[in-house]
């Protein structure tokens, strides 16, 4: 009984039923068809031509059907009898470069292999499968060529024959093998990450010098300032916390001019957090915020903070019975405790709602979930690499303002800096402490932009290098 | 009989799903105070299912482990570490006069369960410098449009070079962001709603 099917493209084993290779994800459903059916023996009963049928379909799915040249390969596997033990050999893609099928201009000019690489970026390649020499694949009982590595018996030529196919680039069937006598540069790991370390080391220890300019007008970020400016005093401001400062600390840096935007402003937020955490990390963000401008009391802004279990599905009750969502004892509770803030505001109409999260999907959420029910004006606070998904949204004016990545948080902070300066009395100045952690954080940036831009291109002069 | 009670079950969740996409989709459709009302219902017991799963995952996951322990299987001292760090959590949050928002639990949370996870995570520019370092190589098929598209990223957004690149570059970066990104982006995630949606109808209608 075959209980494990080898991966032809790594050696490792996988279980029988497996349609893809746990180790590189090979597509392993024709293997295991075949495992199947030479478990079962010879194809007589209806099953088995199912089964034949499906390994027939399986093989042809490991070509795309837009690949003009796949029909081509499958035909010249079955004129070869080639199959899925591994057995496929460098003669025979030999002649698979002979055959018509795959005849192909040369792409000598430089547009044609402009196209090509272009080509690279939507189309995989079929990878070769050349694995042994023939010769030593007859020798090879089927029963082991079946339970274990295919590449065991190879001589040392085609060991490093098989490295260069699998291990380094993928080759095109029509294309000549081209294995280098050198092999392919090494990946030293412990060197590369020695290097990113020493950088972020760096970064604590040598200061680059200060930013030439300032950070770019990003669209979006006056827009979020002026929403919140032209609030006025006391109205209700609703905050999704869905970030945590464990995988998205650069959020902490972003939404912090926002909030001290709106403690200068005297708004009321009411906070709801789809995760456990969301509440802590909230809190210990505005006790950061006390600390930075040097005035306690920011987090009385902060009315009410609930824990919301439930995701996305239980969003709609935030735009249409926030009371509900709160259970009528926090939200309407604190209002009702405070006169003076509960006569401004109305519990069910909103004037602003902040989406703070490092997602995209929580500020896309929001804007089909919430925002169509409740109509209120969204401000995101987002992290950069959920800038491309949010742009379409600010572009259709569905969102109000987007405050993105630290560039985002930067330029926010320049605007509020900008109103100090004109009016003092407003908005209360950062602490020298502040200032220092925003710009160890600028630093931090730079050194990290430093060590991956040397890595990328310390990778690219070792190929050329190598090709030289 | 068996069998029929199951399959009577199963036309009561398929019952139960439908009526509650009607209300949904009804109070998503029209303004109705009867249907809003119903709605809302709908929800709130969603926030109880939701607290109430939350807890029965707890259960669940003390369960398992403490099976683990208790047959001694490969790594039990992991679940055995695991139960202790949950049953301290746990008491210190009951010990705490304010609960959740005491002084020790905000310890807890401040000193350990933020600083731990963040340096697991901070692991990851490892590997992403390992990937790029293997993959963004000049002469590799399709690589080439993705070194030039990663160098410009990180460039026009690195702090250190602002106001030293040329208009053009952020130009492009934004061109980029917005054009073919932006619509590579919104065709995934139209297929992927498309599939997801084909997938519970599958579910649902199965059989």
């Amino acid at each position: 009984m075959n209980s494990v099917i080898i991966c032809p493209h790594c050696g490792i084993r996988n279980r029988i039923n497996s349609n893809f290779c746990n180790h590189c994800g090979a597509d392993l459903r024709a293997e295991s068809s075949a495992a199947r059916a030479a478990e079962r023996g010879p194809a007589t009963g209806p099953d088995d031509v199912n089964d034949a049928a499906a390994e027939s379909n399986a093989r042809d799915a490991r070509y795309f059907d837009d690949d003009p040249h796949a029909d081509a390969v499958d035909e010249h596997e079955r004129d070869v009898g080639v199959g899925d033990d591994g057995a496929d050999t460098a003669d025979d893609f030999a002649l698979l470069a002979e055959s018509k099928a795959f005849e192909r201009p040369a792409l000598r000019d430089p547009l044609a292999q402009l196209s090509t690489d272009l080509q690279g970026l939507l189309t995989p390649h079929v990878v070769s499968s050349v694995t042994s020499d023939p010769a030593h694949a007859d020798e090879q009982p089927a029963s082991v060529a079946a339970h274990e590595n295919p590449l065991a018996g190879l001589a040392e030529a085609d060991l490093h024959r098989v490295r260069h196919l699998l291990g380094n680039e993928p080759t095109l069937t029509n294309a000549p093998l081209e294995v280098s006598a050198v092999g392919p540069p090494t990946l030293r790991i412990p060197w590369l990450f020695g290097l990113l370390g020493l950088f972020m080391l760096l970064a604590f220890l040598v200061n680059l010098p200060d930013l030439p300019g300032q950070p770019p007008a990003l669209p979006g970020v006056s827009a979020a300032y002026r929403q919140i400016e032209d609030l006025a005093d006391n109205r209700l401001v609703l905050v999704w916390w869905a970030y945590d400062p464990a995988t998205a600390g650069e959020m902490d840096l972003i939404a912090l001019p926002l909030l001290r935007h709106l403690t200068a402003r005297q708004q009321q937020l009411f906070l709801f957090s789809p995760l456990p955490t969301g509440v802590a990390t909230a809190e210990r963000l505005f006790t950061r915020l006390d600390a930075e401008i040097n005035l306690r009391g920011s987090a009385a802004a902060l009315r009410s903070a609930d824990y919301l279990p439930g995701g996305p599905a239980i969003m709609p009750l935030l735009g249409q019975s926030l009371a509900l969502a709160a259970r009528d004892t926090t939200l309407q509770g604190r209002l009702n405790a405070n006169p003076a803030a509960s006569a401004p505001v109305t519990p069910e109409q909103p004037a602003l709602a902040l989406v703070v999260a490092a997602q995209a999907e929580d500020v896309q959420n929001w804007l089909e979930q919430v925002q169509p029910r409740n109509h209120t004006p969204v401000v995101a606070i987002t992290g950069a690499a959920a800038d491309p998904i949010l742009r379409p949204y600010w572009d259709s004016g569905q969102l109000a303002g987007l405050v993105s990545g630290v560039d985002g948080g930067l330029a926010y902070e320049a605007l509020l800096n900008n109103a100090v300066a004109a009016n003092a009395e407003a908005i209360p100045r950062l602490s020298q402490l502040a200032l220092g952690a925003r710009h160890q954080m600028v630093q931090i940036q730079n050194w990290g932009h430093i060590g991956f831009a040397l890595i990328i291109l310390l990778g690219n002069l070792a190929i050329l290098v190598h090709s030289a | 009989m068996g069998k029929r009670r199951v399959v009577s079950a199963k036309y009561l969740v398929i019952l139960a799903t439908v009526v509650c996409l009607s209300i949904l989709g009804l109070d998503r459709l029209a303004d109705v105070p009867t249907v809003r009302f119903a709605a809302n219902q709908l929800l709130a017991w969603t926030l109880l299912l939701a607290a109430f799963g939350l807890l029965a995952g707890i259960f669940n996951l003390l369960y398992i482990h403490a099976q683990r322990i208790w047959r001694g299987r490969p790594e039990w001292s992991m679940s055995l570490v695991l139960i202790g760090v949950a049953l301290a959590v746990f008491s210190v949050g009951m010990v705490e006069s304010s609960g959740a928002f005491g002084p020790l639990m905000q310890w807890v949370f401040h000193n350990i369960l933020t600083p731990v996870p963040a340096a697991l995570f901070a692991l990851l520019a490892f590997f992403l410098a390992a990937a790029a370092y293997r993959f963004l190589r000049i002469g590799r098929h399709g690589s080439s449009w993705m070194l030039a598209g990663a160098l410009l990223m990180m460039l026009t957004q690195m702090p250190l070079l602002r106001g030293l690149l040329p208009d053009a570059a952020y130009a492009t970066m934004h061109w980029l962001i917005d054009k073919p990104v932006m619509a590579a982006m919104r065709g995934v995630l139209l297929g992927m709603s498309l599939a997801m949606l084909m997938v519970g109808v599958h579910l649902v209608f199965k059989e």
